[in-house]
């Protein structure tokens, strides 16, 4: 649980500090390493929140990162059901 | 003995479903409340004393290690030189740009300039932390930012406008940003152009062969005070195209900003 916890601040102050990739690839390992990491839909309206804009090429959608991140974490709930090595953990 | 197992089958879809529902709702939910302006202010104000006290640490460690190591510093110094020498060149090609003015100003007699007032406002996340091309300055509707208002690096320099202001923080768009499209005048002879933002301070414009442009002339605002998105740093030519591809960028390093002017 401590880790857990450490894992979110430490995603949250990457999202302050560190460039986008940072918190990205925390995010997807902490995806792959807890069950069910739905902390990452946080992370997404966090940056949103912050740094969100409406991006032009995509007419003007100002949650990508929120839409991203929520995508990422239903897809992990089927693959994580397919992938048989996962069990084993 | 044997027995055949209880078909369960029905209930547990149902129970399926209503989880499925009920994760839908809550995720929209929270995608409704983070529309909200009150929201993005609220995470805005967790953020604000981390991103100040970053600021502040930096300039706290970067004069104590400026004591230790001569190659670091040496490095450094050649960097803010090097910086500097940029900022000169580029500080120069407006003042040319302004003695035009002047002098076609000067024809027009009984016109008077008007100035506008300015802020200055540190930059608390760039291009390199922010994903989406934006910056964040610690000036905010406290400082009478109001969104729109244009943002100047070094004085001359157009880089962006206030999309968002909060309290105490802005949100500057950058016109360099991906997919944003602009008017600006190329040249010595002002050659309108569409130009389009690529992002990290680059644009991109096209304009017909015919029209002289050579690398180094400033892409300004259309406007009577002279505002430079940039500098032309390439020119690619095509011999089956009838145009002529520029790209320009803006005299700043935005991984390096620290501090802008907002014109209020």
């Amino acid at each position: 649980m401590s880790t857990r916890i450490f894992t979110d601040i430490f995603i949250f102050l990457a999202i302050l500090f560190l460039p986008p990739i940072f918190p990205m690839v925390i995010a997807l390992f902490s995806l792959y390493y807890y069950e069910s990491f739905y902390e990452i839909i946080f992370a997404g309206i966090i940056i949103d929140a912050l740094y969100g804009r409406p991006i032009a090429n995509l007419y003007d959608f100002s949650h990508l990162m929120a839409f991203i991140s929520v995508i990422l974490f239903i897809s992990s709930i089927f693959i994580k059901k397919r992938l048989k090595f996962y069990s084993d953990k | 003995m044997n027995y055949l197992l209880k078909n369960n089958s029905k209930p547990r879809g149902r129970n399926r479903r209503m989880k499925i529902g009920a994760i839908a709702l809550g995720l929209a939910a929270i995608f409704l409340v983070s529309l909200t302006g009150s929201f993005k202010g609220f995470v805005n104000k967790i953020a604000l004393p981390f991103w100040k006290f970053d600021g502040y640490a930096a300039l706290k460690f970067s004069d104590t290690f400026s004591l230790i190591g001569s190659k670091s510093s040496l490095i450094s110094d050649n960097r803010r030189l090097s910086s500097e020498l940029d900022k000169t060149s580029a500080d120069l090609s407006v003042l040319k740009i302004i003695q035009k003015e002047n002098e076609d100003l000067k024809a027009l007699l009984g016109r008077v300039d008007i100035k506008k007032n300015a802020v200055l406002a540190a930059v608390l996340a760039k291009p390199g932390v922010s994903p989406f091309d934006v910056i964040i300055i610690d000036a905010g509707l406290d400082k009478g930012v109001r969104a729109g208002n244009k943002v100047f690096y070094e004085g001359s320099a157009v880089i962006g406008e206030v999309e968002e202001a909060r309290e105490k923080s802005s949100k500057v768009k950058m016109y360099s940003s991906p997919g944003e499209k602009f008017i600006a005048l190329v040249g010595d002879k002002s050659a309108q152009v569409e130009a389009e933002g690529l992002g990290g301070g680059n644009f991109s414009a096209r304009l017909p062969r015919g029209v002289e442009i050579k690398e180094g002339d400033a892409a300004v605002i259309p406007s009577i005070s002279v505002s430079v998105f940039g500098f032309v740093r390439k020119i690619e030519l095509n011999p089956s195209d009838s145009f002529q591809k520029i790209f320009f960028k803006i005299p700043a390093n935005l991984s390096e900003l620290k501090w802008v002017m907002v014109e209020i």
